[in-house]
């Protein structure tokens, strides 16, 4: 076995005419949280789908725990645990019946932990699929999710309908997965919930990787956003690197590339600061810059 | 309890009906116009094929003598007529079209759209409960007469008489209206959309069985069935309209039973309220064949109690077959031919089991084809998620069919035995007619594997449309004059006759069919293991 979980090497996967996954490059190392991220329709899914061999990639090599998903699957699958966006589930079935159901095809799940996670979820697993809400759906596939031993998580947008509280019971499942050393594929649009979970994150657009990293460097990469009241004007102009200044009176805001921001503290400091709030980018206005334009920088 | 006439529960009507048109703006002149146009080519097909004398008088001596044209078409008034004779030929196709097309309009809009959440947000307007099934009901019964309008029109369009044209017209139309009454009825019982469907559908095959077999035999129970009463017409035959308003009673009372249930019920529930179901599921239901078994049982157990109901009155009757053709030589004759022992009585069991393995292969298509649902609404991606190899989800489904369909065969067998041997006091009618039953499974199961392989290859339901052209040939064989090699390609036809034992079904027969059933099944896994799953 690799040391990467999963790895999609130059994916190409058409639709018709469509192309949803367009020469993808996905590496998750195993024992790593990986956030997936990109706007809808971006071809996070259909990369899950062709992890889970329901497609298979027109080009492009994909690998799964050291084998490959299309022609290994069903053996694949005992190590792996899936949660879909949009959980289908059988009408007439509880939800109980459910999670058994999905436990046994994948061969057996330990009870205790079936149990255990029932409880933490809340969820009443006598009521048929029919009458769960959208929440109660989803919380039903995570249960089966996290009832197995996986090795492997893939996650497609799973929290999608949860409530604040069911979506903390969530995050803790997958530290705890992880703590076991389990690997976890979270795709999402819940930023605080990837900036709580996630070691490294991927952006994908119009079926390409264009940004992979870590939070860290990600952060680095972005501009830190600073607003000051200073004594005497500060001449902003001649700074280097300092983005959409705004002076009000003896307010000042910008927004400053890193490399660029001991220059524009020192300069602040001359100026004779009298209070000063400056905070790092945020995952959301990281994801903003990726999601409006191809790529910045 | 709030009445339909009730303005508040009403409240909204006119804008549902607008909105529940322009939704069904291709759909519903999808379904009229597709009726129409068969209606037109049949007038006009009969108008060149019966042009003398001798020609109409031969179709009325051969409609006599054919079973399967009885079972299909009911007791025709003025055969001798070439009205009667177009009526004849168009009943079938346009009376269950219409019927369809009531069952699925009312279903889309009522527990269709509840199930896949569309009415709350419609609810949530200024729309009142009985709003949304009083809209569906007047779509539908809009769409019921001007298909009986377009029909007539088209009737008079080909030269024929008028009295007759309308009388078969406002008979189509009304029987639509009936079936709108019904499904409704049937939207408000059942416990889920799918329960409605097959409810509401059940109800217009048994009717249209019932009618079938009365006709065969000639017996008052057609009356029972808006098909007969509509036929009571006589259209082209000294008309009469006082049936028209049997229809029309008959619709009023569904009108108001569905107005009655459906402020008794919450929405998106039965009648009765969900109740809660076991926390743990069964051993056998967490394996791919115990969720196949699972996911076919409900559409199992409804045909079941259908065709074990069918094969009882078939059973019933066939003793006394004998009297009712007494003044048919013609058809006699015909049922003599196809008996296995030379004997009427097993002619008509013959007969009854073709029909009854005929309507058992649509129950083993549908339940093959359960497969394609569970795809495109995302169960297989759950299941192929797991463990669980495309070739077991597949083989899984294979099995399920095949076990089922035996267990109703032998229901059917049993069921007309049992009837049989009662009325004619010999018990050994019982293991005959499942022994029949059951050398008939080869042919069933040749048509649901075409349609899994076609599935599986493209994804598509055109298995469907490959079952319609084998079972033509039974019904439409003698009267079109196809050549026996075109009949032979049907599995139909390769099935036993009646007592299986006497006219010694061909092993080798019933080994190839079996093989052919197989090698579909085979091809079908191939398929499925290189293409992709999607889920819509």
């Amino acid at each position: 076995m690799t040391d990467h979980a999963l790895e999609l090497t130059s994916v190409t996967k058409c639709f018709g005419g469509v192309r949803a996954l367009d020469q993808l490059d996905l590496v998750v190392p195993a024992g790593e949280v990986y956030g997936f991220l990109g706007p809808n329709g971006a071809g996070k899914s259909t990369a899950m789908r062709v992890l889970l061999g329901l497609l298979r990639s027109d080009s492009g090599t994909a690998r799964l725990l050291g084998g490959d998903p299309w022609a290994d699957a069903a053996d694949l699958h005992r190590r792996i645990a899936f949660v879909p966006g949009d959980v289908a589930l059988w009408p007439g079935l509880t939800g109980g019946e459910i999670i058994d159901v999905i436990g046994r095809l994948r061969g057996g799940h330990n009870p205790a932990t079936r149990s255990a996670l029932i409880e933490r979820f809340q969820l009443d697993p006598t009521k048929r699929a029919r009458t769960y809400s959208k929440g109660n759906r989803q919380k039903v596939a995570l249960v089966a999710a996290f009832a197995a031993d996986a090795d492997l998580y893939l996650l497609d947008e799973p929290t999608s309908g949860l409530d604040p509280l069911m979506e903390v019971v969530f995050q803790e499942c997958v530290i705890e997965a992880n703590r076991r050393g389990a690997t976890v594929l979270l795709s999402s649009h819940i930023l605080a919930e990837v900036e709580t979970l996630c070691d490294r994150i991927g952006i994908i657009r119009d079926g390409r990787m264009v940004r992979t990293a870590t939070l860290d460097e990600l952060r680095h990469m972005g501009r830190t956003t600073v607003s000051a009241t200073v004594h005497s004007p500060l001449n902003l102009g001649a700074l280097c690197g300092i983005h959409t200044p705004e002076v009000n009176g003896d307010r000042v805001t910008f927004s400053v590339d890193s490399e660029h921001l001991g220059a524009a503290l020192a300069a602040l400091y001359e100026a004779g600061v009298s209070s000063l709030n400056a905070h790092p980018p945020t995952l959301e206005e990281l994801f903003l810059a990726h999601y409006d334009t191809e790529v910045v920088q | 309890m709030s009445r339909i006439n009730d303005t508040g529960s009403l409240g909204g009507v006119g804008g549902v009906i607008a909105f529940q048109l322009r939704r069904d703006r291709w759909w519903l002149p999808a379904w009229v116009l597709s009726n129409t146009l068969v209606t037109f080519v049949l007038v006009n097909a009969v108008k060149s094929s019966y042009a003398t004398t001798e020609a109409i008088a031969g179709y009325s001596s051969a409609m006599g003598a054919s079973p399967a044209s009885r079972m299909m078409s009911g007791r025709q008034a003025a055969l001798d007529t070439l009205g009667g004779i177009t009526v004849s030929e168009a009943t079938v196709i346009s009376v269950i079209m219409v019927s369809l097309m009531a069952l699925f309009t009312v279903m889309r809009h009522t527990r269709g759209d509840e199930e896949a959440g569309r009415t709350d947000l419609l609810r949530s307007t200024a729309v009142g409960p009985q709003a949304i099934p009083s809209a569906a009901i007047t779509v539908s019964v809009l769409a019921s007469l001007v298909t009986g309008a377009l029909n007539s029109l088209v009737f008079v369009n080909g030269g024929l008489p008028l009295a007759g044209s309308i009388g078969f017209g406002a008979g189509l139309g009304l029987t639509g209206v009936v079936f709108t009454a019904s499904s409704a009825v049937a939207g408000q019982i059942a416990a889920s959309a799918r329960g409605a469907l097959g409810l509401g559908g059940s109800f217009i095959g048994a009717m249209f069985i019932i009618r079938g077999i009365a006709a065969v035999s000639d017996s008052w129970w057609g009356w029972l069935t808006p098909f007969r009463v509509a036929q009571e017409v006589r259209p082209f035959g000294n008309e009469r309209w006082w049936p028209l308003g049997i229809l029309l009673a008959a619709a009023t009372v569904g009108f108001v039973l569905t107005a009655t249930l459906s402020s008794r019920r919450d929405l998106g529930a039965g009648l009765r309220p969900p109740r809660p179901g076991p926390a743990h599921a069964r051993g056998a239901l967490g394996t791919p064949i115990g969720l196949a078994i699972h996911e076919q049982r409900g559409l199992a157990v409804g045909w079941l109690a259908g065709l074990a109901a069918a094969a009882a009155l078939f059973g019933a009757i066939t003793t006394d077959i004998t009297a009712s053709l007494e003044s048919n030589p013609d058809l006699a004759e015909f049922l003599l031919a196809s008996s296995g022992s030379g004997d009427l009585s097993d002619g008509f069991a013959t007969f009854s089991f073709q029909i009854l393995a005929i309507l058992l292969t649509v129950f083993a298509t549908a339940a093959a084809l359960r497969l394609r649902s569970g795809e495109s609404q995302g169960f297989a991606e759950v299941v192929l998620a797991t463990a669980t190899s495309r070739t077991r989800w597949v083989a899984a489904t294979l099995a399920a069919t095949a076990i089922s369909t035996v267990l109703i065969s032998i229901g059917i067998g049993l069921s007309f035995g049992a009837t049989y041997a009662a009325v004619d006091g010999d018990g050994s009618h019982v293991a005959a007619s499942i022994l029949t039953a059951l050398s008939q499974m080869p042919a069933v199961l040749v048509m649901p594997a075409t349609a899994l392989a076609i599935w599986a290859w493209t994804r598509s339901a055109l298995g469907w449309l490959l079952l319609a052209f084998a079972i033509a040939p039974t019904f439409l064989g003698e009267v079109l004059k196809l050549p026996e090699w075109m009949s032979a390609i049907s599995p139909f036809w390769h099935t036993p006759s009646f007592p299986a034992t006497g006219s010694t079904p061909s092993i080798a027969g019933l080994a190839v069919l079996a093989g052919v059933a197989g090698s579909f099944g085979i091809i079908g896994v191939i398929g499925i293991n290189r293409r992709d799953i999607v889920s819509t």
